[in-house]
Order: structure tokens, then sequence, then C-alpha cells
């Protein structure tokens, strides 16, 4: 079993290659159910390679990131025309590490744009990010038959506009205004002067 | 002209001519601080102190380095760059008076760059984000936080009223809005607000 994650290690290291080329045979082959299809219609263009771990196999899909709250990471799974799929969330526990270039990175580390590697259930619909070692728990998210809501908002939307203007030029103006004032004082005093 | 009137003009001519010189030595020193923290806040973004050897550090300490750095309101938490109109601005924690003198700032209550969703940032259109006039959809926006550095499309510009909050809301792909006041050239609380959405691009 480790054995088949270091050869797809080995294949996952090329898949940036991979991606706009031909689609591997193994994912012309592999035999999808037709739930996991209702749910990830575009999954055989986006499948890069399939593996095997705990009697289950799964493809093999690069996505982006696209939000990262504490436990919930939401991806787009990337097309080989370069689009995405649609939205799916990913459940992730605390301390859970994904394989950022070559390197074990704890997941609240990563941010958004980060490309990623994430496996589907070829059975079941479900979803999982990649985890940083072989022998790291993979764990699935289930994915709903209905379109799965919006992402919980990252904030709570403002109230208000922000206020993006200052008195500076207001002060500046005043400053100007009240020189060109004391100008002419000064004039007015000397033409006085003058007259006298 | 008599005595006392001479008086009076001389009085009223000191008082105007100090009045003006400290307003307008106020506004110089704002305008100077403003930019001198501007290229101090960038360059100590960039500098490697913020950077420091981490080697050997346990991954808590790590974390608790970037978490502490994160709070700080006092230092930038990114730089926004435009390379197209030369713009290249510290961006602050919150969206105050203080921030926007020293260069752009978060709205708070919206996304941030790292985790996703709407991100806002406010300038002041007197200041750093008055080059936004010449903004041009296609161009594009930099945003380097000490993760990554996102880029943003410029794909819409628009100006609302400043009680229309819509382009603030939420969005499920990562955004970038840049919010400054409108007219660019207007003396005292511009009545509008010009709005710049920028799409993320993907690497």
């Amino acid at each position: 079993m480790k054995s088949t994650l270091v050869v797809s290690s080995l294949v996952l290291a090329m898949l940036p290659a991979v991606a706009g080329a031909q689609q591997p045979a193994i994912c012309e082959r592999v035999e999808f159910s037709q739930d996991v299809l209702a749910r990830f219609p575009d999954i055989r263009k986006a499948c890069l390679d399939v593996i095997s771990k705990d009697g289950q196999e799964y493809a093999v899909v690069k996505a982006d990131l696209v939000r990262a709250t504490a436990r919930r990471m939401t991806i787009r799974v990337k097309l080989p025309d370069g689009t995405h799929a649609e939205p799916r969330a990913i459940n992730v526990k605390p301390g859970f590490r994904l394989n950022v270039d070559g390197r074990a990175t704890p997941v609240d580390e990563i941010a958004v744009g980060q490309e990623i590697t994430a496996y589907v259930n070829v059975n079941d619909p479900g979803i999982a990010l990649a985890p940083a070692e072989a022998s790291d728990p993979v764990e699935f998210t289930p994915v709903p038959a209905e379109p799965e809501p919006a992402p919980e908002p990252v904030a709570a939307a403002p109230a208000e506009m922000p206020k993006t203007a200052t008195q500076l030029p207001l002060l500046g103006a005043f400053g100007v205004a009240l020189l060109a004032l004391g100008a002419g004082f000064a004039f007015l005093r000397r033409r006085g002067t003058n007259n006298n | 002209m008599r005595e006392p009137v001479a008086r009076i003009l001389q009085i009223l001519q000191y008082a105007c001519v100090g009045g003006g010189l400290l307003l307008v030595s106020v506004v110089t020193f704002a305008r100077l601080d403003g930019e001198f923290g501007r290229q101090e806040a960038v360059s100590s973004f960039m500098s490697p102190e913020f950077a420091p050897d981490q080697a050997l550090w346990s991954e808590e300490r790590v974390r608790d380095f970037k978490a502490s750095l994160a709070l700080d309101a006092g230092e930038p938490q990114a730089v926004l760059r435009i390379p197209a109109l030369g713009l290249e601005v510290p961006v602050y924690a919150t969206a105050s008076e203080l921030h926007l003198n020293r260069g752009a700032g978060y709205i708070e209550g919206m996304g941030q760059p790292d985790t996703g969703g709407n991100v806002g940032i406010a300038g002041h259109r007197d200041g750093f984000f008055r080059v936004l006039k010449d903004v041009g959809p296609g161009q594009t926006i930099e945003l380097q936080t000490r993760k990554r550095t996102h880029r943003y499309r410029v794909n819409s510009i628009e100006v609302v009223e400043s009680s229309d909050v819509e382009p603030l809301g939420d969005t499920v792909d990562p955004t970038v809005t840049l919010v400054t006041c409108f007219p660019f050239y207007f003396v005292g609380n511009a009545p509008q607000r010009f709005i710049v959405r920028g799409t993320y691009v993907w690497g």
C-alpha cells in the first residue's frame, strides 16, 4: 500500500506538466460511481492519477484554495482548460499538514491561491486534501447531492463605507487664504504709510 | 493713516501670516510624514527582520511569531502595488485616520487576502490613492502579505454613493476592492466613493 503511495507521489511531482496534456489512461479506465459523477461532472477531465489506499480508489486532482477558515477550506478543482469546477468545502483538523513545494506545511500556514492536491473517492462522493506524508490519515468530507450553500462569510460585512477624506486640503487652502489676507493687510498698511 | 488703524492692520497682518504659516506647515509636515512613513513601512515590511531564520524554531513558536506580527496594529500587514500606476503603499490593519495618513488600511469586517473573500482596502483620494484616477481595466493589483503575493486583475471601476455598501459584500472567490473618495479633487468630505474591483489571478 505504501509503495503505491510512493509511486503516486512521484507521479504527483510531474502533475503540473501533465495537467494540460492528455488524460492519463488510468483516469479513462476507472469506474466512477453515478453518485460521484453527479456531484463531480468533470472528474474524469480533472483526474490526473488514481491511487489506492485502505482498499479504496481515489482520483487525484489539482485544486486552488479559494477560502480558508479555521477548520474548513474551500477549493476549486482545476480543469485542463484552465478553468475551475464548482467550489467544494473540505473539513480539516488542526495540525493537518499538506505537501507544499516538497515541504510538509501546517494547514494554517496555507494561504488563498495555493495550488493543492486533493483526492476524490471513486465510489462514495467525498473529497479530501492529500496529506503531506503517506502515513498521515486521509479525512474525507462527504459531498451532498444538492448544491453546496455559499461558504460562510469570512467576516460580517461592514455597515458603512470607510471615511477616506482628510481635512488636510481644507486646512491647506485655509492656510494659503490666511497668507493672502496677511499680504493684503501688509499692502494696505504700506499704502497708508506712503500716503502719510 | 492714523496710528490706531495702522496698528490694527499690523496685528491682523501678523495674525494672518502666523496662522497661515502654521496651517501650511501642518499640512506640509503631514504630507512629508505620510510619505516618509510610507517608505519606511514598505522597506521594513520587506526587510529580513520580519523573516528571521526560523530553522531552529519549533512549529508552535513560528506560529506564535506570525500571529504576533498579524496582531501588531502598528506594523503594516501587507504591501499594495499597482505597477502601472507606480503605486506602492503599506496596508495597515484598519482604515483609521492614523493608518490612512501612513498608507492604506484594511476595511474592518471584510475578507483578508490570505483567508479569502472580498478584501477591502481604503485609502485617501488626496493621498496615496489619488493615482487611482488613472486606473484602467486589466491592470494588475499586487498584494504582498507575509505568506504570499496575491495578484488581482482590475475588472470593474465604478462610482457609488457613500451610503451604498453593496461593493463591500462578501464573495465566494477571492477579490480585492479598493475604496477612496470621489470626486478626486474636492475640498471637504466628498459625497461619493470610487470603487476599483479586482478578481484573483490564479498562479
